[in-house]
């Protein structure tokens, strides 16, 4: 429902349709990256993490683990944030759907 | 959290430095003409209003300008075009912070500066942040830490100290006008409004987006709405707004432009990370800095109560930056199931 809309719409589906609400966020940034042409490339990528430091002080979604990125995976030093989607950004996603205009 | 003060704090000197091209601009051609062309027809305070307008619906014009420049280099086009489509969900925000950014507050600041003073001008717009902070409260249920209420209370202490001079001395004179302190209770009202309706756009939109489609509309209100009334009501806008592309003229709008722009960018940017009454209060440290960029670059002078109001201000902000991030990492309460880390 939220494909090609705002990055945060969708941000919030990905997360809702998650196993459990939970996923790292260099996962859902791949889903997102996929998706998404004008964020395919390293400063999408770090645009995209930045969207979602802006969602967790939202209260939308919650930092449940942080480790180090050793191997590269998202980028290397960098740090690995598993989020899940708190019942505030469950809340926002039911209003988003609601109002929603197709694309 | 950081990240966030930090956005503030460079809003609060971009915004600073903004005044010294806010001020140079008044006594640029064809603004004088203009209003000596006015005045000879209609009224000194008329002439002042028509000035102050053009000059704001200008400001807004160069901000946009800068912003596309900036959305080329950040790439957030696409981004644009998707949020705007949603006016259910974030335009509606964007253009209700738009009118109560521009035409009210913008608009209530000169009407202060023109009928009671700078000083006073001054001192009401850094009161905004009370209203900010409330409806942050009261509407988005944005939680405020005691901490960072005290800083927020040390912080606009500091920014009413600084203009307190000017503020006896406007009242004191005697020539202070009723339309005046309407115009500091427009800023005040329309720029706490402006922060809590943009923060509601912003929890699902992009910073820099959203920033873009609020002065897209301010933008489109000016020139589709006031500045046609004006010319319906006989002012020579169009003729002078015309006569702008004199080199001087032009440079001056564009720093105008681009360090409005600027401290919006950051503004905006510390909002969802700060919340609206932290990123207002940080925000509004402009104050110190307009005092001293224009006393290094105009030569304006100073009183003991900038030094005063310096200090206060630097206490509020390091009381806001010592509070534990692990307090306010989430802006919202979280049940308590869902504590972060």
């Amino acid at each position: 429902m939220m494909e090609g809309m705002p990055v945060k719409f969708r941000f919030l589906e990905l997360y809702s349709e998650a196993e459990n609400g939970e996923a790292w966020n260099y996962e859902i940034i791949d889903v997102m990256k996929n998706e998404y042409d004008d964020f395919k490339d390293d400063y999408g990528r770090n645009v995209l993490n930045y969207a979602l430091i802006e969602m967790a002080a939202s209260g939308f979604i919650r930092a449940l683990d942080m480790k180090e990125d050793v191997e590269g995976i998202f980028r290397k030093g960098s740090i690995l944030t598993l989020y899940r989607i708190t019942n505030i950004g469950l809340e926002q996603l039911d209003d988003l759907k609601k109002g929603l205009k197709p694309r | 959290m950081k990240i966030g003060i930090t956005c503030a704090l460079l809003c609060a000197v971009v915004w600073g430095i903004w005044y010294v091209p806010g001020d140079l601009v008044w006594s640029l051609e064809p603004f004088v003409s203009m209003m000596n062309d006015i005045e000879g027809t209609h009224s000194k305070d008329a002439a002042f209003i028509v000035m102050a307008l053009l000059i704001t619906a200008l400001n807004a014009t160069f901000i946009v300008l800068t912003l596309s420049v900036w959305n080329i280099g950040v790439r957030k086009f696409k981004e644009i075009k998707r949020t705007i489509r949603q006016t259910k969900l974030t335009t509606k925000y964007f253009f209700f912070a738009a009118a109560c950014g521009g035409p009210i507050a913008i608009t209530g600041t000169f009407l202060a500066t023109g009928f009671v003073g700078a000083g006073f001008a001054a001192c009401a717009s850094l009161v905004y942040p009370i209203i900010g902070t409330v409806l942050s409260m009261t509407w988005l249920k944005q939680k405020m830490t005691r901490r960072i209420f005290l800083g927020i209370l040390i912080v606009m202490l500091g920014g009413l100290s600084i203009y307190a001079g000017g503020l006896i001395e406007d009242i004191t004179s005697g020539n202070a006008r009723p339309l005046g302190y309407i115009g500091g209770l427009m800023a005040v009202i329309g720029w706490g409004i402006e922060g809590a309706v943009a923060a509601k756009g912003l929890d699902v939109s992009d910073s820099d987006v959203a920033l873009t489609i609020r002065f897209i509309m301010e933008v489109a209100i000016w020139w589709l709405f006031i500045i046609p009334i004006l010319i319906l009501l006989g002012f020579p806008v169009l003729k002078y707004t015309l006569m702008i592309f004199d080199p001087i003229t032009l440079l001056v709008l564009t720093v105008l432009g681009f360090t409005f722009g600027f401290s919006y960018v950051t503004w905006y940017r510390a909002f969802p990370l700060l919340g609206v009454g932290m990123g207002q209060s940080l925000g509004s440290l402009y104050g110190l800095f307009a005092v001293v960029f224009l006393f290094l670059f105009v030569g304006q002078g100073q009183s003991w109560t900038l030094l005063l109001g310096a200090a206060l201000c630097i206490t509020g902000t390091f009381v806001m930056f010592t509070e534990k991030t692990s307090r306010i990492e989430s802006l919202r309460e979280l049940d308590s199931k869902e504590e972060s880390l």
